[in-house]
């Protein structure tokens, strides 16, 4: 297969990305990985690669390129303006550009993060089998203008009728309702916790990769004795000393030693990659039979998706 | 006398809290029961700490109550596996104490009013048993040494400590492998270099195995720098 290149016109904070690593915390490295792991999925089906290709994660800056070959593109997550050569193309779907045509994502309105798959395989330096970028390590591949990403081009994509992708595009609102189940101090703090699940919370800009921080009017949390180091899960909200409270994404350090209540579902931790600094939170209580039922729900609109079309060539 | 109990920790996770007479057994009980956590069907990730172990699981393949019985009936067929001794290596680490390397030496011997020097020599008197592993990639976190009083922490945290700081907090030791942000008291520099990303192993150490600090003068820094730790 020749390699061709996408070519990068105009970075704003790209990089390449994919699922992260999955059985790596006895190392103690993080799994990072997508922060929107359902739009990553869904970008990557569009196109026809696997769900867990690489591809490239914007966080709400404009991205532009081209490619050296006719492919297909799809640009999940995040609500913003894509172009085709100036003419409006779908977010959410797949569409055929031809070499030279000018691809670009601007305007993000509601969300954070986009996401755009090229139908092939992105090449990208690999540590522990995935190209996740992971800063604490100083591993990744970000993206700057003129970069050329070799790719393995796909021959053929996949044709999925728009009826379909119509309702992939979950609701991106502010405010955000995220379904939370209970931590380990779920007994331990059951004299606030009914406050803090209705608090009013509110997404600092002192968030990233690692964790979203929320402040609001909590209820006075006095952390009972303390907790020394234990493993700690994505989509843990801490409870940390200055009365934060710090939702931890993918990019977390696989130990802590704060105090958790709620641990924010598998589902709704994709919606949380979307969450925009100023953005208000709220936290449902959900049972644990609840949040697996809605995570394999939501795994099987992407599975059906990726059995549903058929192809054509390009 | 060891008594473990399963947890729930969201919906894709569990933790394991063992309790027992002293801290030694159910450190190793802890990381024992892990082992075997860890070659349970669709089981992801095991992080055993002190005394909790944190099991991730593959919430497309199975779900809590599955992996939560699965982990009782290993606890409850499995007590006396649990204390088995863990096999253990001992890596020599060699550590310019004080000075420019260990810019918290001075407060912390006002702190503790014990002398620099008796820190090191605390510091590096007997192996120290590597509990378990922190991030961001394979740092040793150690118990010990034995002080008068736990090490507080810095009141705010540095936003960049070199990789290869040797740090004290708590009644723990830790060594930084890679440089980043750190909240704990820095008492020396090791020259070597702890973490290569293309290695394999990744990581040279495993919990259980133990560290031996051998303080040496600046003058012997460069002989020993870049060198990678091994196992006597």
């Amino acid at each position: 297969m020749p390699t061709e290149m996408l070519e990068v016109l105009e970075a704003g904070h790209a990089a390449v990305q994919d699922l992260g690593r999955k059985r790596v915390s006895h190392l103690g490295v993080s799994a990072n990985g997508a922060a929107d792991e359902y739009s990553a999925r869904m970008a990557n089906v569009l196109v026809g690669n696997p769900q867990g290709a690489p591809l490239v994660e914007v966080l709400s800056s404009t991205f532009s390129f081209t490619t050296t070959t006719t492919t297909a593109v799809a640009v999940t997550g995040a609500t913003a303006d894509v172009t085709i050569d100036g003419r409006r193309a779908p977010g959410w779907a797949s569409f055929r550009v031809t070499p030279g045509c000018v691809v670009t994502v601007r305007e993000v309105r509601a969300g954070l993060r986009y996401y755009v798959a090229v139908g092939g395989t992105l090449q990208a330096a690999r540590f522990l089998d995935s190209v996740a970028p992971d800063r604490a390590l100083g591993f990744g591949t970000a993206l700057a203008a003129d970069d050329r990403v070799p790719f393995d081009a796909r021959r053929a994509r996949r044709e999925i009728d728009s009826l379909l992708t119509s309702r992939l595009r979950p609701n991106y609102g502010d405010p955000w309702t995220l379904d939370a189940c209970a931590g380990p101090e779920w007994d331990a703090f059951a004299h606030v916790r009914d406050d803090l699940l209705r608090a009013d919370l509110v997404v600092h800009p002192q968030s990233n990769h690692v964790g979203t921080r929320l402040t609001g009017t909590l209820p006075s949390m006095a952390v009972p004795g303390e907790l020394s180091s234990r493993g700690v899960a994505i989509g843990a909200v801490e409870i940390t000393p200055s009365q934060e409270l710090v939702l931890l994404h993918r990019g977390r350090s696989i130990t802590a030693g704060y105090p958790v209540v709620l641990v924010v579902t598998a589902a709704s931790l994709s919606m949380a990659g979307q969450l925009r600094p100023g953005d208000r939170v709220r936290f449902k209580h959900v049972t644990t039979d609840h949040a697996t039922a809605a995570y394999r729900r939501q795994r099987a609109l992407v599975d059906g998706l990726e059995r549903s079309g058929s192809w054509t060539s390009l | 006398m060891i008594v473990a109990s399963t947890h729930s920790y969201g919906e894709g996770a569990i933790y394991v809290d063992v309790h027992g007479d002293d801290e030694d057994t159910v450190w190793r009980a802890t990381h024992r029961l892990a082992e075997r956590v860890r070659n349970l069907p669709d089981v992801l990730n095991v992080v055993p700490t002190y005394s909790t172990a944190f099991i991730e699981f593959d919430l497309a393949r199975t779900d809590r109550q599955s992996v939560q019985s699965s982990v009782d009936a290993l606890i409850s067929d499995d007590a006396d596996h649990m204390l088995d001794a863990l096999e253990s290596r001992r890596f020599k680490i060699p550590v310019v104490y004080g000075g420019d390397r260990g810019e918290d030496l001075p407060a912390l011997s006002r702190t503790l009013g014990m002398s620099e020097q008796d820190i090191a020599m605390a510091h590096s008197r007997r192996p120290l048993r590597i509990r378990c592993l922190a991030g961001p990639v394979g740092g040793p976190m150690m118990a010990g040494p034995d002080l008068q009083q736990p090490v507080p922490r810095q009141k705010s945290p540095r936003a960049f400590v070199k990789s290869g700081a040797v740090l004290l907090a708590g009644r723990q030791s830790f060594l930084k492998t890679m440089a980043g942000p750190g909240g704990w008291q820095i008492i020396g520099h090791t020259p070597l270099k702890l973490i290569d990303l293309t290695a394999d192993p990744l990581v040279p150490w495993v919990p259980g195995d133990e560290i031996q600090f051998i303080p040496i003068e600046e003058s012997e820094w460069t002989a020993w720098e870049g060198a990678r730790p091994h196992a006597d």
